[in-house]
């Protein structure tokens, strides 16, 4: 396992360094970081020019590439191009974001998805699994910006309104309270909610379908009518013999879409003005500013690499007919 | 059974928390009012930013942002001279008075700006805002590695400071815009405190995230990526300036709708949103207000001479005919935008300074019939497609913007209509922003684009329309005068207005070169770009709006807001 484990991320290294190479070529071909000066009418053209070669974007694409790797290869990140903040800095601020956002819908997501997957398996073409597979599809279908200015509206304006609240149980943007400082917990669960439902919105429609469909396989196997016939009480039949072996494909799927979440969440970032991965990359692509592209693109495909294995792994932990050579 | 109940009262201890957060009033913004009220001291509001800088220094390359001193440092920072609500520069609160030739403050053989600084001019520790101060930040500016831009301040021969209260500005040769200088409302319109760097000429990593001192009437208490809170200075020595407001600050809503929802739902009370069509209904909600003006960004049709069919002055011509500048607005600005007007000035904008009269392209409307005409008479033969021809090559011109900008593909909709009643056929190719700026402008690979230019309150055009400015395999394609005009006469006007200091006499000389341009069309005038300020009227009063069509933004005078009672 441990072979196999280490085999996996070392044939993924020339995958890193290829898409490295990708975003940068995109970069330099699409973007200008001195874009701005340029249509200012008060900077010379000399000023441009010299303002490119302080930030050596006078230099050849590849050299400014091999630069940016032997630094990072030997663990110096660098700064942004624009701003002499340390990239490191920012890119663990806005991993950290991105993630406590991520965890809390993906929770969300994996709680609501399995439970109702569970029920409506349980109960096959009862009025819930209707209901449960048509909301699904309905959930599978709303583009993510509608449904996020649309639950900023309803938590932010009509219920405010409807209630007679001073202000909203959820605030529709933003990490905290405008001019607080410091963390407060109950404050940060207010700015977190509705992007986390809109997070978990898609998220828990797929778990919910493939919970169904899994339960519905092993709900007609011998083990669990073995279990029936031997007496063993209903609600353990499903949870514990039921819904254990159930949760073997969800739990690979599960672990993929938790390595994808280092990535952020362009779409649910942007509008709820969250400071995330998503919002860091948006901004770096737009700037041209590879300083902080390229160690976001080697970070967010380790974590996909990683999850990748470890959803490998889990898959021959949770069942031991398969094995990894 | 026991942990599940202890989750259970967990979570609805969680949810009582959150309503009763909810129903025990904000930090700030303060209750709906309505009614008329006095001004009061006290309170917090928030405004909604919708760019956000990445960091706040106003000489590197974090000034490109034009929010930085939306949300930074105009109001932190003090300055020589400013820009008043016509766009004239006028002397700034740190100046005892605007440095004019009557009182000595101009000076010429050798070109000399003298500036007497307010004797009661004080950072926020005490000290006073000296003459050190200026040379100081002349040399940061000068010596910064990254410094973004060094023009006007390389014409800078001394900055003598004998008096802490005079500084007196030699130049090398005269120069005109010398108001420019720090004071600008894009790079390096501030003035530093030496003491605050120990001295230290090269800034390149100061300034990143804080402001160490203030000479404004606001102080930066913090700044990050969520946030840019200001408090008041109670050391601005202009006493009817001391902010009203206990602090404001600033949150990033750079998704527009997300904007618009923000002020919709009073967590913001303020913001200065780009406009966009169905704006006006949105905001045209209960308790909010707005505040509508000309920016001093002006949209335009840009013509390159060196390319067939514009290099033929009569092209030109009944090009300008066929495009409906005022049929763009109707169908774009005018339900949101009734006041928008055409342009009708080539480089100047009416509401900064005065610069234009907007009458030199007031004979160009939309007369299709007339265009016709012209290239009929220029011996273009109408073809059965509806398409000029001549020499075998119909009239279809490849017209370029940027892609992805929804304003502009609309008026190039338009656009494409209009010139087709003309005889004239539009072939739309859009580009992104980078290969339109980068690649087809400076080597002249284009035949029209559309895009903006920024009107100055210093009016020189040389850089833009100038004949040497014109970007050449020789001159390494500097120069951003890419449409190729070059009128000799109009050029040796530039140079003149460039180095005369009488206002009059060089508004004299830019209405020649405006005459000029309306003679030989090398671009026509569209429109200025509107501005918006949109506020809580329930909640904020003041003289808001004041400055909505400025280049400090429609927050400039956010130090005589108050909230409502």
């Amino acid at each position: 396992m441990l072979q196999f484990a280490v085999r996996r991320l070392v044939v993924s290294i020339p995958l890193l360094i290829v898409a490295s190479v990708l975003v940068f070529t995109v970069l330099h071909l699409t973007t200008d970081p001195a874009a701005g000066l340029r249509v200012n009418p008060r900077i010379s053209q000399a000023d441009v020019e010299r303002y490119r070669h302080d930030l050596g974007l006078d230099r050849s694409g590849p050299a400014q590439y091999f630069a940016w790797l032997g630094n990072f290869v030997r663990g110096n990140w660098g700064t942004s191009l624009f701003t002499s903040i340390p990239v490191s800095g920012q890119i663990r601020e806005a991993l950290v974001n991105s993630m406590f956002l991520g965890v809390i819908g993906f929770a969300i997501a994996l709680l609501i998805g399995v439970s109702v997957g569970v029920v409506a398996a349980v109960k096959q073409y009862s009025v819930f699994d209707y209901m449960a597979t048509s909301g699904a599809f309905i959930f599978l279908s709303i583009p993510v910006f509608w449904f996020a200015l649309i639950v900023q509206l309803l938590f932010g304006l009509y219920m405010v309104r409807w209630f007679g609240l001073s202000e909203p149980i959820f605030y529709t943007a933003g990490l905290s309270q405008p001019g607080s400082v410091g963390f407060d917990l109950v404050d940060r669960l207010r700015h977190v909610a509705l992007p986390a439902i809109v997070l978990a919105v898609q998220s828990l429609a797929v778990y919910s379908r493939y919970m169904r469909a899994s339960m519905l396989e092993v709900l007609g196997s011998d083990y669990l009518r073995t279990a029936r016939a031997k007496g063993v009480p209903e609600r353990r039949v499903i949870v514990k013999h039921g819904m254990r072996n159930a949760l073997i494909p969800l739990t690979t799927q599960a672990a993929i879409d938790f390595g994808a979440l280092a990535g952020g969440l362009i779409v649910t970032e942007a509008i709820f003005q969250w400071p995330g991965m998503g919002n860091l990359f948006v901004r770096a692509m737009n700037d041209g500013d590879y300083a902080i592209a390229l160690p976001w693109v080697m970070l967010t495909m380790t974590f996909v690499i990683v999850f990748n294995l470890i959803a490998d792994i889990l898959y021959a932990v949770l069942d031991p007919r398969i094995r990894y050579g | 059974m026991h942990r599940m109940g202890t989750v259970r009262l967990a979570a609805l201890l969680v949810g009582l928390a959150l309503v009763a957060a909810a129903c025990g009033g904000g930090n700030g913004g303060g209750g709906g009012g309505g009614t008329a009220s006095q001004p009061k001291q006290g309170g917090s509001i928030v405004i909604g930013a919708e760019q956000w800088p990445e960091c706040l220094s106003p000489i590197t390359s974090c000034a490109q942002a034009s929010w930085l001193p939306w949300t930074g440092w105009q109001y932190v920072m003090p300055r020589l001279m400013e820009i008043d609500t016509k766009g004239n520069y006028v002397a700034s609160d740190l100046l005892a008075e605007a440095p004019t030739e009557d009182n000595g403050g101009i000076q010429n053989n050798p070109f000399r700006i003298t500036y007497k600084l307010r004797p009661e001019a004080v950072w926020d520790d005490g000290t006073p805002i000296t003459s050190e101060d200026v040379k100081y930040t002349w040399d940061v500016i000068m010596k910064t590695t990254g410094t973004l831009s060094t023009t006007g301040y390389d014409q800078i021969k001394s900055i003598d400071t004998k008096d802490p209260k005079t500084a007196v500005i030699t130049f090398k040769d005269t120069y005109a815009a010398w108001g420019d200088l720090f004071g600008s409302t894009s790079v390096n319109g501030v003035i530093l405190k030496k003491s605050a760097f120990n001295g230290k000429v090269d800034l390149k990593s100061e300034m990143q995230t804080s402001y160490p001192f203030s000479g404004g009437p606001w102080k930066l208490k913090s700044w990050s990526n969520q946030q840019a809170v200001m408090v008041r200075n109670d050391k601005y020595w202009v006493k009817d300036k001391i902010p009203l407001l206990d602090q404001v600050t600033f949150v990033p809503r750079t998704d527009q709708s997300t904007e618009m929802n923000s002020l919709l739902t009073g967590e913001v009370q303020a913001i200065y949103p780009q406009p966009a069509p169905g704006m006006g209904k949105q905001l045209g909600a209960p308790g909010i207000k707005t505040s509508k003006g000309n920016g001093n960004t002006y949209e335009g049709l840009w013509m390159n001479q060196s390319k067939p069919p514009f290099n033929d002055p009569k092209v030109r011509e009944a090009f300008a005919y066929a495009v409906d500048r005022q049929g763009v607005i109707d169908a774009i600005y005018k339900t949101d935008f009734p006041e928008l007007q055409v342009l009708n000035c080539a480089g100047w904008v009416p509401n900064v300074s005065d610069w234009c009269d907007n009458t030199a392209f007031a004979d160009i409307t939309y007369q299709p019939d007339k265009a016709k005409q012209i290239l009929q008479g220029a011996g273009w033969t109408l073809g059965s497609d509806g398409i000029f021809t001549k020499g075998g090559k119909r009239l279809s011109i490849q017209f370029r913007t940027t892609a992805g900008n929804k304003i502009r593909e609309n008026t190039q909709q338009i656009l494409k209509e209009k010139t087709k009643a003309a005889g004239i056929e539009l072939d739309i190719k859009n580009v992104p922003p980078t290969q339109l700026f980068e690649s087809l402008l400076p080597k002249r690979d284009f035949q029209l684009a559309e895009f903006a230019q920024v009107a100055s309150p210093d009016p020189s055009v040389t850089s833009i329309l100038a004949c040497d400015q014109i970007p050449t395999a020789e001159n390494s394609y500097s120069g951003q005068n890419s449409f190729s005009w070059c009128n000799k006469q109009a050029t040796d006007l530039m140079r003149k207005s460039d180095a005369t200091i009488d206002h009059d006499q060089r508004r004299a000389l830019i209405q020649q070169i405006n005459k000029l341009e309306r003679q030989d069309l090398p671009w026509v005038p569209m429109f200025q770009k509107p501005l918006i300020l949109a506020w809580r009227d329930d909640r904020l009063a003041g003289p808001i709006g004041d400055y909505t069509p400025t280049s400090y933004s429609g927050f400039f005078n956010m130090y005589d807001w108050y909230l409502k009672s």
